[in-house]
């Protein structure tokens, strides 16, 4: 009878060992080598493509500011100033979405077409907007923005 | 204005100049992890966020004009 008990005990120590093996394997199996080239050379791609795009940010919120700043001076009417913000929030939506998806990318195929999406809204941004506001202090920052828009260019 | 976007473009300028310097330290060995492309990527989803929230606030300034609910 003790015998039996201890034959069934360890009948499920093995059961469960096998359990966690098997789990284990798959686990590792599904997770992806982060020492992998590829992946390694995703990451680094994705950490400058990253700095790229903060620079455009920034440079993208110096243009809000100024955008804002001449609305309330007058300078600009409020169907402009209007359109210009509510294009602003898209671009801003649609760059963090990107963002989120360069993130989680791990293979460099579906890195540069996001970063392609990104690219296309913001230059479409500035070629729309610069000829608009030509002759203020938006027309240098958007120049920025094309300037570090052209070294996201030069990592693809 | 002009002496704020002088600020603005010398300050995006050494930011140009950062990112050359971190890519050629990228050309050695360094092993990146997802904590460094998650530290990156909270930088630049910042700018892009407060972006959202004035626009928002700007938006709803021109659609409520006196300010009341």
């Amino acid at each position: 009878m003790i015998n039996r008990r201890i034959s069934l005990a360890a009948l499920v120590i093995l059961a469960s060992t096998f359990t966690l093996a098997l789990s284990a394997t798959s686990c590792a199996t599904l997770r992806p080598n982060p020492t992998d080239p590829e992946i390694q050379q995703t990451r680094k791609l994705a950490v400058q493509i990253f700095k790229a795009v903060e620079i455009a940010g920034s440079a993208l919120e110096t243009v809000q500011t100024i955008e804002i700043q001449m609305h309330d001076a007058g300078t600009i009417d409020d169907v402009t100033h209007g359109t210009f913000q509510t294009r602003l929030l898209m671009t801003a939506k649609l760059v963090r979405t990107a963002l989120v998806q360069i993130q989680t990318a791990t293979r460099l195929p579906e890195l540069k077409n996001t970063l392609q999406v990104v690219i296309e809204n913001l230059t479409d941004l500035q070629t729309t907007y610069a000829p608009k506001f030509a002759n203020t202090a938006i027309g240098p920052a958007l120049a920025i923005i094309t300037a570090s828009l052209t070294v996201v260019m030069s990592i693809l | 204005m002009t002496a704020e976007m002088i600020i603005a473009a010398i300050s995006l300028a050494t930011k140009l100049v950062e990112m050359f310097k971190g890519r050629a330290k990228f050309a050695d060995g360094t092993v990146l992890t997802q904590e460094h492309v998650d530290a990156a990527w909270r930088h630049a989803d910042a700018p892009f966020e407060r972006i959202a929230d004035r626009a928002r606030a700007e938006l709803d300034k021109l659609n409520n004009p006196g300010g009341t609910p």
